[in-house]
């Protein structure tokens, strides 16, 4: 995603400390947000209510690809959680912005 | 009678095993294996949760045929009733599977393609304010790469892990 000039935000209700713990583990290079009170969540229509193991609300999966002019290029939207994005669709989108 | 007489005449009465209900199991069984399939991300993948669905279904009708087979033996073993009871199980619970994971909301109002999403500010690990331009303005992370970004990639997930 670096190469093609991606930079990866991942966003969830965990709470930092949470989302250290996971960035720690797996070595992942990009940045984690929290939004604990799920107000981005909610502004961008994605709250699943009481979709969390406690009946917490959470976010549904989905991902947006969002240019530096802050427009939406490429979307996935699943149906189900299980099926996630592949790198290929998304690095496709990513070559098509100028 | 010797005893190799009397263990045969005891399995004299065994009926024949119970090939329904076996493949009944099985194929939930894979059903719920076919879960597995998810993590390796294949081309095709949004079909499988039908798969599964078909699998588990298939192995269900197996299972009732198992069943129907077992009450018209007369000396069913108790074996044939716990896999019974265990198929019935599995089925429940792929079942469950299949419907737990599609029950996402529908998120009409969510950004389309062509939309201009708002600004945000949010915590990072270390607790620190990150917005959504300053994401689009630089690489921050340690990262190697240099310049500006040409896009971010918001990745809403779950959590909970």
């Amino acid at each position: 995603m670096e190469a093609a000039g991606v930079r990866p935000v991942a966003i969830s209700v965990d709470a930092p400390q949470v989302s250290k713990d996971l960035y720690q583990r797996g070595g992942y290079a990009f940045t984690f947000l929290s939004d604990s009170k799920t107000e981005v969540i909610r502004r961008y229509d994605l709250l699943h209510t009481g979709g969390g193991p406690d009946g917490h609300d959470i976010s549904r999966p989905a991902e947006f690809l969002v240019d530096s002019t802050g427009t939406v290029r490429w979307v996935n939207f699943t149906e189900d959680f299980r099926v996630r994005a592949r790198a290929d669709e998304l690095l496709a989108a990513a070559k098509a912005i100028q | 009678m010797n005893q190799a007489a009397q263990a045969q005449s005891s399995y004299g009465t065994r009926s024949s095993a119970n090939r329904p209900l076996r493949i009944g199991f099985l194929l939930i069984l894979v059903a719920i294996l076919s879960n597995g399939l998810f993590f390796f991300r294949l081309p095709g993948d949004k079909a499988f949760p039908w798969l599964g669905l078909l699998l588990t279904m298939a192995g269900l009708i197996y299972v009732i045929l198992g069943i129907r087979q077992t009450l018209v033996q007369p000396h069913a073993r108790a074996g044939r009733w716990i896999l019974t009871v265990v198929s019935l199980l599995l089925f429940a619970f792929s079942s469950l599977a299949f419907f737990h994971s599609r029950a996402l909301p529908a998120s009409a109002k969510a950004p389309h393609v062509g939309d201009k999403v708002p600004d945000f500010t949010l915590p990072d690990i270390n607790g620190q304010e990150v917005s959504l331009a300053k994401i689009l303005a630089s690489y921050e992370d340690g990262s190697s790469a240099t310049g500006r970004p040409k896009a971010a990639f918001l990745i809403f997930y779950r959590g909970y892990w």
